[in-house]
C-alpha cells in the first residue's frame, strides 16, 4: 500500500552527494590553471543545527502499539536507545539501567507529522507584527523561504508537542501561484530556526491552485481567472527550464575543462531549478479535482514531481488517478463550504483517497486543529467505516506520521516505530481514535520533551513568559 | 423576551399546522434504547418515546405504542435531545466568500441595532441539511457585524429545512472591533444605552424635535433597542478578557440587562464572579492560545473551572464552526470532558443549558413531554468523535440523513457503476 518514491530518496541522498561529485568531477579533468574557479550554488546556506535533546535508554511495557507501519500489536513494548528506536515487540531484552514505563492500559504511536502548519509564520498573538506567512506582493515569489520568517517562540509550538506532534511542515501562505519554501522542522524549542530544522529533511515548494491567487491578484495585474493562474505556473517553468539549461550547460562545460563564466544566480530559479532537478518537492495548495489534474499535467510537461496536494477537498473524486501518479492528499476530515472550492468537501475524503490505495495524510493548516489531528483522523475513520471502508485504527495512523513523512521526504528517518528510526513516540492515556485521550509523554529522538505528569517539561517560549502559568493553556 | 418568544412560537406552530404537512396526525414512536432525557426523569433504558404534531407526547417505560405508529427501534443506541448551536450563522450563509449567499452582515447600511436577521433566513440551506444529519437540531443564529457595537437582533432557528425553521426572535447581539481602544469601546456601550434609556422616556418630546440631536444611533436603531433596556431582550456580548468581563458584569450591574457573554475566553479568571452576578457565558473549549492580548490566559479547561464555580455556560464553537461545522458542537464538548469537565455537564452544555440561557427551555433542550421533538439517535457516545447518527428528528419529522455532501460522496462511492454524472 506504501509507495517509494524516487524523487523523494533522490532529494535526500542529494545533499551529501552534491558536493563530493562536484569536487570529483573537477579534479579529474585536465583543466587550464589560470581560468576562473568553479562556481557552484550553495544549496544549504543556513543549515540545520538541530541536537537531539539528551535522552536515557528507555522502554514502555505491555502497551498497545500503533507502530505506524499497519499493525496494532498489544501488550507490546517499545525500546529507545541513543535517540533511535531499538527495538519493537514483546519479550525485549532490556538493557541494564534502562528507564521502564508501565504502559499498562496506554496506547503508543509514532509522534504525529503534520505536512501542513503556518505555526511561526502567523504566530500567535495575531498581529501585523507577526503575520509574515505571504508574500502577497507578486503572484510567484519562489525565491522566498519561509523559515525566514518562523518564529520559535510562538506560543502554537508547545501546544501541539500537548498533541502529540513531534514533526510539522512550516508552509508560506496561499496567496501565490508559487508560493516560496517550505521547512520542515522538530517541534522542539528552540531559540533559532536552524536549531528545529529537521536535519537532512528536503526542502518543498509551495504553490497555490484556484481561488487565493486570483482573488489576492485579480484587481492587481492578476491573475485573475484559473486560466491566467495556469499560464503564471508554466510561464515560471519555462523561466526555471532555461535557467537550469545555462547551469548544466556551464556544469558540463568546465568539467569539460573549458574556461567559461556562471550564469548569474537568481534566489527565484534556483528553487525551482530545485524542483527540476528531484530535490524539492512540490506541495500545492489545491481544492478541486480539476486543477489538480491540471497540475498533474503540468507536472508531466515540465518533467517534475507534484508530492502532495494539501486540502485537496476533492481527491474523492479523482483517487484513482492520484493513485496512479503517486501524488499524496493532505486534507481535513471534515471541513467545507468556507469558499466555493471547498464546497465539495466529504467527510469520507481521506478513507476513499486511502480505499484507492493513494497516499492519505490527515493535515491541520490551523494552530487549534494541529493539537487534535489524531481526533481528525478518527473522525475520517469512522466516516469510512460507516460506508464499507474498513481500515483498521492500525493502518488509519498511516494517515498521521508514515504518509506524512513520506510526503516530507523523511520516512526513512521517522514516520513508524521500526529500528532504527528516530525515536519520536508519543504514550496515549488510551485509544488515541477518541476525543477523550491524551498525550502523556512524548519523546523526540528519545528525548521526553514533554509529559503531561511532569509541570518541569511543559515549556513555555519568550512571550508568554511573565504573563501566564506555565502549562496554563492544557 | 420569554413571553414575546414564547407568543412567537406559539404563533409559528399555529401557522405550520395550519399549512404544514398532511401527515400530522400520525404518531411517530421511538422504541428501546439508552435515552438521556436531559429532564426530571434522567436517564431511561429500554423507554419509548412518542411524538405526535411535532411534539412529544411521552416518555416513559411504561408508555404504550398505539396502534398505527411507525416505530424506529432503538435499541442498543443512545438517545439524546438535539444538539443546539448558540452562535451560529446557519441560514444566512451558504459558501462564506461568496457574495450573493450571506445574509448576516450589516456593514455600510444604516441598520446596526434595528438589523434583525429573519428577513435573510434560507430554508432549503445544504448547509443546514449537513448539519442536521450530524445531530444539531435547532440554533441561535445572529449577525456578524455592523458598524455599531450593536450588530442586530438573532433568530432561534430550527433545523426543519423548510419555511417553519424561523421560531422566534433572539437576542440582541453586541460587539466590540478588534480595533476597538477599549475606552472608547466601553463608553460607546454606556452612551448608547443612556441615550435610548432617555430616548425611550422623552420619545414625543425628541420626535416633536425637542431633544438633543445628537444620538449615536438613529433612533430606528434605538427602538430596537428598547426592549434590551428594559431587560426584556437578552443581549449577547462578546467579550474574553478578565478585565472586560468584570466591565460586563457592572454593565449588567448598572443598567439591569438579562446579558450573556460569548467567547469569554478568560472566564476562569473571574468566575466567581461571573457565578455571583448570575451571568450566563458561552464559549469555544479548543480555545488555548494567546491569539490576542485579551486571550493571552487562554485554557482547555475554561469549561471545567466554570462549572467548578457553579457559573451557567454552553458550549459553541465559532470560526468555521459557527456554520458549515456547526455539527462539532459535540466534539467541543468531548474535548472539554478530555479536560476536566464531567461528561453530563458537556451534554447539558449543547442541550439543556443553552435552552435554559436562552430562555425558550420551555420547547428545547430535552426530552420531555411537550417539548418539540428535537431528537437524534446516535449509534454510541454521542460526544465521541467516531460516534455517528443513526436517526434525526427535527420538529417530530424523521429526516432521512441525506445531504447534497452525503448524495457526492455516494456518486463517488459508485463510480464503477455509472460515469459520475448518471447516479
Amino acid at each position: 500500500m506504501f509507495r517509494i518514491d524516487k524523487a523523494m530518496v533522490v532529494a535526500t541522498i542529494f545533499w551529501a552527494a552534491a558536493a563530493l561529485i562536484t569536487a570529483t568531477a573537477i579534479a579529474a579533468e585536465d583543466a587550464p590553471k589560470d581560468r576562473q574557479p568553479f562556481v557552484e550554488i550553495n544549496k544549504n546556506p543556513y543549515p540545520s543545527t538541530y541536537e537531539p535533546y539528551p535522552s536515557v535508554t528507555t522502554v514502555i511495557n505491555n502497551a498497545t502499539v500503533l507502530t505506524g507501519a499497519g499493525e496494532q500489536l498489544e501488550g507490546a513494548s517499545v525500546l529507545m536507545e541513543n535517540g533511535k528506536i531499538v527495538a519493537v515487540g514483546s519479550e525485549l531484552e532490556i538493557p541494564y539501567g534502562t528507564l521502564v514505563i508501565d504502559g499498562t492500559g496506554k496506547w503508543v504511536t509514532p509522534g504525529i507529522i503534520d505536512v501542513h502548519s503556518h505555526l511561526g509564520v502567523y504566530a500567535s498573538p495575531h498581529h501585523q507584527s507577526l503575520s509574515d506567512g505571504n508574500e502577497a506582493t507578486s503572484p510567484v515569489t519562489a525565491d522566498v523561504w519561509a523559515e525566514h520568517s518562523i518564529w520559535p517562540q510562538d506560543p502554537g509550538f508547545s501546544r501541539a508537542i500537548a498533541g502529540g506532534v513531534t514533526t510539522l511542515q512550516i508552509l508560506p501562505g496561499s496567496a501565490n501561484l508559487i508560493g516560496g519554501r517550505s521547512a520542515t522542522v522538530k517541534n522542539v524549542p528552540s531559540r533559532t530556526r536552524e536549531g528545529m530544522k529537521f536535519p537532512g529533511a528536503p526542502y518543498g515548494l509551495k504553490m497555490a491552485c484556484g481561488e487565493n491567487p486570483k482573488r489576492v491578484y485579480g484587481k492587481k495585474g492578476g491573475p485573475s481567472t484559473r486560466m491566467a493562474n495556469m499560464a503564471g505556473y508554466r510561464k515560471a517553468w519555462i523561466k526555471a527550464r532555461d535557467y537550469k539549461g545555462k547551469w548544466d550547460s556551464y556544469t558540463r562545460k568546465y568539467q569539460a575543462g573549458e574556461d567559461v563564466s556562471a550564469p548569474s544566480q537568481d534566489l527565484e530559479l534556483d528553487t525551482l531549478m530545485g524542483v527540476l532537478n528531484g530535490e524539492i518537492l512540490i506541495h500545492n495548495h489545491c481544492y478541486r479535482a480539476d486543477e489538480m489534474v491540471s497540475m498533474i499535467n503540468m507536472a508531466h510537461e515540465f518533467n517534475y514531481k507534484i508530492s502532495t496536494f494539501h486540502h485537496a477537498v476533492e481527491s474523492y473524486k479523482i483517487a484513482d488517478i492520484l493513485a496512479k501518479e503517486k501524488v499524496c492528499s493532505a486534507m481535513w476530515s471534515d471541513w467545507w463550504g468556507f469558499k466555493l472550492e471547498a464546497f465539495d468537501g466529504v467527510d469520507e475524503n481521506i478513507p476513499m483517497v486511502a480505499s484507492a490505495k493513494a497516499c492519505a495524510i490527515v493535515h491541520s493548516d490551523d494552530p487549534n486543529g494541529i493539537q487534535r489531528l489524531n481526533q481528525e483522523a478518527a473522525k475520517a475513520w469512522a466516516d469510512g467505516r460507516k460506508v464499507g471502508l474498513n481500515f483498521t485504527r492500525g493502518e488509519a495512523f498511516t494517515w498521521l506520521a508514515l504518509n506524512p513523512a513520506k510526503a516530507l521526504g523523511i520516512a526513512d528517518k521517522t514516520g513508524s516505530l521500526e529500528v532504527g528510526k528516530m525515536a519520536d513516540v508519543v504514550i496515549w492515556s488510551g485509544d488515541p481514535f477518541s476525543v477523550y485521550s491524551l498525550a502523556e509523554k512524548v519523546f523526540i529522538d528519545g528525548a521526553l520533551l514533554y509529559d503531561r505528569a511532569d509541570p518541569d517539561t511543559y515549556w513555555q517560549g519568550d512571550f508568554e513568559l511573565g504573563q501566564n502559568a506555565r502549562g496554563a493553556h492544557q | 423576551m420569554r413571553k414575546s418568544i414564547l407568543k412567537i412560537i406559539v404563533a409559528a406552530f399555529v401557522a405550520f399546522f395550519l399549512t404544514g404537512p398532511v401527515a400530522l396526525a400520525k404518531i411517530l414512536a421511538i422504541k428501546g434504547g439508552t435515552v438521556h432525557t436531559l429532564g426530571k426523569k434522567g436517564i431511561l433504558s429500554k423507554a419509548i418515546i412518542l411524538i405526535e404534531n411535532g411534539k412529544i407526547k411521552a416518555v416513559g417505560q411504561n408508555v404504550t405504542i398505539p396502534n398505527g405508529a411507525e416505530v424506529i427501534d432503538a435499541a442498543g443506541k443512545t438517545i439524546v435531545p438535539g444538539f443546539m448551536h448558540s452562535s451560529s450563522r446557519l441560514g444566512l450563509s451558504e459558501i462564506s466568500l461568496t457574495k450573493d449567499s450571506n445574509e448576516h452582515n450589516a456593514k455600510k447600511t444604516p441598520f446596526t441595532a434595528a438589523f434583525d436577521v429573519r428577513y435573510g433566513l434560507k430554508s432549503n440551506s445544504v448547509v443546514i441539511a449537513d448539519n442536521r444529519r450530524h445531530g444539531l437540531t435547532h440554533a441561535i443564529t445572529q449577525p456578524s457585524l455592523a458598524d455599531s457595537v450593536f450588530y442586530g437582533s438573532g433568530a432561534v432557528i430550527s433545523l426543519t429545512g423548510g419555511a417553519d425553521m424561523y421560531v422566534g426572535k433572539g437576542p440582541m447581539v453586541a460587539s466590540f472591533a478588534k480595533t476597538l481602544n477599549r475606552n472608547v469601546a466601553w463608553a460607546t456601550m454606556r452612551l448608547i444605552l443612556d441615550q435610548v434609556r432617555y430616548y425611550d422616556q422623552n420619545r414625543s418630546d425628541i420626535m416633536e424635535g425637542e431633544g438633543p440631536g445628537d444620538f449615536l444611533l438613529t433612533t430606528f436603531n434605538m427602538d430596537a433597542l428598547v426592549p434590551v433596556i428594559k431587560g426584556r431582550q437578552k443581549l449577547v456580548l462578546t467579550v474574553d478578557s478578565e478585565d472586560n468581563l468584570r466591565q460586563a458584569i457592572a454593565l449588567k450591574r448598572d443598567y439591569g440587562l438579562d446579558l450573556i457573554l460569548n467567547s469569554a475566553v478568560e472566564a476562569w479568571k473571574v468566575a466567581d464572579e461571573l457565578a455571583a452576578a448570575e451571568i450566563p457565558v458561552i464559549i469555544n473549549p479548543q480555545e488555548n492560545l494567546p491569539e490576542k492580548f485579551g486571550k493571552l490566559a487562554a485554557t482547555f479547561r475554561n469549561a471545567a473551572m466554570l462549572d467548578t464555580a457553579g457559573v451557567q455556560f454552553a458550549i459553541s464553537p465559532g470560526g468555521m464552526a459557527a456554520n458549515h461545522n456547526a455539527f462539532m458542537v459535540n466534539h467541543m464538548a468531548g474535548l472539554a470532558v478530555a479536560h476536566g469537565l464531567s461528561w453530563e455537564r458537556a451534554l447539558e452544555a449543547i442541550t439543556i443549558s443553552p435552552a435554559r440561557i436562552f430562555g425558550i427551555d420551555k420547547f428545547f433542550g430535552s426530552i420531555e413531554k411537550g417539548k418539540i421533538a428535537n431528537i437524534a439517535l446516535w449509534d454510541g457516545d454521542p460526544l465521541e468523535v467516531t460516534s455517528n447518527t443513526v436517526h434525526v428528528i427535527v420538529n417530530g419529522v424523521n429526516h432521512p440523513l441525506v445531504s447534497r455532501r452525503t448524495l457526492l460522496r455516494d456518486r463517488y462511492l459508485n463510480l464503477n457503476k455509472k460515469p459520475y454524472a448518471y447516479h
